[in-house]
């Protein structure tokens, strides 16, 4: 189990891969009608990249964390069907008034391995 | 702005209703099963008193709204910096929208439920300035 006091700044938890399939488009737009089929992937599937791999590899985790804020900084949006890397960091923790907030840097490359996005995610931490 | 970009002083509001089923996909799109989504008996036991969405199954409304108010590279090139100010619960009817910062450097956006309370709230700047502070 990752908790607080055991989570290390600095410390990589690997690469998560996601493909920008047709079928996860469809699943998408199937919640969100109105993201154009334009053939490249709706600014928000950043969140698809980064909380799959989050989810993925930031493991165990204690039940009931919460999102408390996130960045996220889109240098290009990757077309569908590209096979996607994201990698995921602790970037910080920090203790506010008895609060436990964990800091985590997502990069994502697209198969030529260029960037393509990059986001900070503070996690209200629950144990 | 970056060239070419549209420029206005409000962005065109994108509104959804957030129920049991969206946040349901949206867990599984995302694979984040964190039982204060998913789990009604474990989320009641929890400060929340209750399930809550995902807060990035809001955020899309923001990039919506963006691409629908300034066009498409004000979606591709941007720094979207965001908080999550008050939970989203089920049934919950939510809209996006933003407003030109005074400074010009960019828009402030929010997301408010049906009582007018913020639950998310940022900025999202385009081009070289976008620089996160």
């Amino acid at each position: 189990m990752h908790l607080f006091d055991t989570l290390r700044e600095g410390a990589s938890f690997g690469a998560e891969e996601l493909h920008l399939s047709d079928a996860l488009i469809e699943r998408w737009t199937s919640l969100y009608p109105d993201d154009p089929p334009d053939g490249r992937m709706p600014a928000g599937m950043i969140a698809v990249a980064t909380m799959r791999a989050y989810s993925s590899l930031v493991v165990p985790r204690p039940p009931g964390n919460i999102h408390g804020s996130q960045r996220y900084e889109m240098l290009r949006r990757p077309a569908v069907g590209e096979r996607l890397t994201t990698r995921i960091a602790c970037a910080g923790k920090e203790l506010k008034r008895d609060r436990r907030w964990v800091h985590f840097d997502t990069e994502t490359v697209g198969e030529d391995g260029i960037p393509c996005f990059r986001g900070r995610m503070t996690i209200l931490w629950a144990a | 702005m970056t060239d070419g970009m549209t420029t206005i002083d409000r962005l065109t509001p994108v509104t959804k209703r957030i129920d049991r089923a969206a946040i349901r996909l949206y867990a599984e799109l995302t694979d984040d099963f964190n039982p204060i989504h998913v789990d009604p008996d474990f989320a009641a036991k929890t400060p929340m008193k209750g399930i809550i969405a995902h807060g990035l199954l809001s955020v899309n409304l923001l990039w919506q709204s963006v691409r629908r108010s300034l066009g498409e590279a004000a979606v591709s090139d941007a720094m979207l910096d965001i908080r999550f100010l008050r939970p989203v619960r089920e049934g919950d009817v939510v809209t996006a929208g933003g407003e030109r910062r005074a400074d010009g450097d960019g828009y402030d956006v929010w997301i408010d439920n049906q009582h007018g309370e913020t639950v998310i709230a940022g900025r999202i700047l385009h081009g070289p300035g976008r620089a996160a502070s």
